[in-house]
């Protein structure tokens, strides 16, 4: 289970950019080889949204993964379209490293990864 | 996330190392090609030009340039490092190229001053991968079982190459001591297992995880894969040179170090997250149940249960056709995807739709290369075990159709890099932002 799951929910005004609005950019960031998203794929740790400002915390599948130079231009390329988002910070970490077991398949995916 | 390419601050560009991939391929198709054209001559003993031709056609044309090709794509991955110097990698590709097609075309028409000129040219391309390579590894901070395996890989070929100089030398001027076949078998082995056979198990003890989304396996296999290829190859080569007790205790710990690297990947295969495998990693993981067969009549071989130009011949089939050259063909249809994409669909990304991996390729080729390779390696390996020139000639055809399969199908991926070749996303999932 990724840490996403246990975040807190995000309190805010109506024109304030909601978590789950987060969570549905990020669900279409998808690996370009496993064809899952990062969010299904358990690489994001944790989500803060502070007045319109968006910090992300996330991982790789491994240390000097391939598209290390270009996911978070990717992922801020996504929420940046979320309405009300104003700026968007995203830190990659491999503490914890990411292990297979943080994979969180839904069904649509479940007959994607051949 | 889960393939190979350039690493953070590291990127080698996509061209290098697919400038190494793309004439291992060529050499591929060439080497399967010259099966049938060689039937006679494979029906016969193995020390003949033309076959002397044909094996370093894989050894050096496909085997060595797709390792160093890939290795220059992997390190950075499975390293966390940026290679050392991206254009000393390009300098090295050209002088390879030349010096591999100089000693195959002169194996060939049996001229040894020419050999030697260019096995010179081969052994400064491999000097200057394996000086890249050491500046690369010395900035590694903690030795885990991939670095080792690459330090010891690399180590490897730089003795196999200077052997082969050495035994080029010896065609013109007769000095080395001893029997000339021991030594020829000396030479081949520690390419094998000296190289070939440590650059395989140490790229897949980072790559396959993340391939097949398994766990990295640890525990016995780990050491037993490393210090049986550590002892055992020394013991082997030592013990076909000169001191015959040694191949037995050699032999045994190297199909200590295969069992290991077996029973690692079965549990990578089985404990996997991935449930569907693409022909990719099909090939990978056939490739792998190739060294069961190399490794039994390999043991045969060593404790004289078998003998002969034959059981050679069907040996090395099934060691270098079957084990190493599946596994990089699966490896293959996995980077040069990625490689493409990155180039030529990755700067899109989050501008326009753009395509999946999986939707680069051309999966009926693979298939049809899947059956046919697999099929054609083995039928290869019991025609030479026969003997038989019609055999090999039937099996040979059979396998170099496979080849050209694949090649078809690095074609289709590589044709993306042409602007008429690209395509839109068109499935769900292929968005990528």
């Amino acid at each position: 289970m990724s840490d996403v799951h246990r975040a807190p929910a995000i309190a805010g005004s109506s024109d304030q950019p909601t978590r789950e609005q987060v969570l549905e950019a990020l669900g279409g960031v998808f690996d370009p080889e496993l064809g899952m998203s990062v969010v299904e794929l358990g690489l994001v740790y944790g989500i803060d949204i502070v007045n319109g400002a968006v910090d992300i915390t996330m991982t790789l599948t491994a240390p000097g993964c391939p598209v290390h130079d270009v996911m978070p231009d990717w992922i801020r390329q996504a929420v940046m379209a979320v309405p009300g988002v104003l700026s968007v910070d995203v830190r990659i970490t491999f503490d914890p490293p990411w292990t297979p077991e943080r994979i969180n398949l839904s069904p649509r995916n479940r007959g994607l990864l051949a | 996330m889960s393939g190979p390419g350039p690493s953070a601050g590291s990127a080698p560009s996509p061209t290098l190392p697919l400038s190494y991939l793309v004439t291992a391929v060529a050499a591929f198709v060439l080497a399967c090609a010259a099966v049938p054209a060689l039937a006679p001559e494979l029906a016969g003993h193995y020390y003949h030009p033309r076959l002397a031709a044909l094996a370093h056609t894989v050894t050096l044309g496909w085997i060595t340039l797709s390792i160093l090709g890939a290795s220059y794509q992997l390190i950075p991955i499975v390293l966390a490092r940026p290679i050392w110097s991206q254009r000393l990698a390009r300098w090295q590709f050209w002088i390879l190229a030349v010096g591999i097609a100089g000693m195959v075309s002169h194996f060939y028409i049996g001229r040894w001053p020419g050999l030697l000129m260019a096995a010179v040219m081969v052994g400064a391309g491999v000097a200057m991968h394996v000086v890249n390579v050491a500046m690369t590894l010395s900035s590694v901070e903690r030795w885990r079982l991939t670095a080792r395996f690459i330090a010891m890989a690399f180590t490897g070929l730089g003795l196999t190459v200077l052997f082969g100089l050495l035994l080029a030398a010896d065609r013109l001027w007769k000095f080395l001591p001893g029997g000339f076949f021991p030594t020829l078998h000396a030479h081949f082995h520690l390419a094998l297992l000296g190289f070939v056979a440590p650059a395989v198990m140490g790229v897949a003890a980072r790559v396959y995880p993340m391939f097949l989304l398994a766990p990295e396996p640890s525990g016995w296999p780990e050491r037993v894969q490393f210090w049986g290829l550590a002892l055992g190859v020394p013991g082997v080569v030592t013990g076909l040179l000169g001191v015959p007790a040694l191949v037995v205790p050699g032999a045994i710990a190297v199909a200590a170090a295969s069992a290991a690297h077996l029973t690692w990947v079965s549990r990578m295969a089985r404990d996997r997250k991935r449930p569907a495998l693409d022909w990719g990693l099909r090939f990978v993981l056939t490739g792998s149940a190739f060294l069961i067969a190399a490794g039994t009549v390999g043991l045969g071989l060593a404790f004289d249960l078998l003998s002969g130009p034959r059981a050679a011949l069907a040996y090395a089939v099934l060691a270098l056709g079957g084990w190493v050259s599946l596994t990089i063909v699966g490896m293959m249809l996995k980077i040069i995807p990625f490689l493409v994409w990155y180039r030529i669909y990755s700067p899109q990304v989050g501008r326009v739709p753009v395509p999946t991996l999986a939707r680069l390729g051309w999966p009926a080729a693979e298939a049809l290369a899947y059956a046919l390779l697999t099929g054609g390696v083995a039928a290869v390996a019991a025609a030479l075990a026969v003997g038989d020139a019609r055999l090999i000639g039937a099996a040979g055809v059979i396998l170099a159709a496979g080849a050209l399969c694949f090649a078809a199908a690095v074609a289709r991926v590589l044709y993306h890099m042409a602007p008429s070749g690209r395509r839109p996303a068109a499935a769900a999932g292929a968005r990528t932002a």
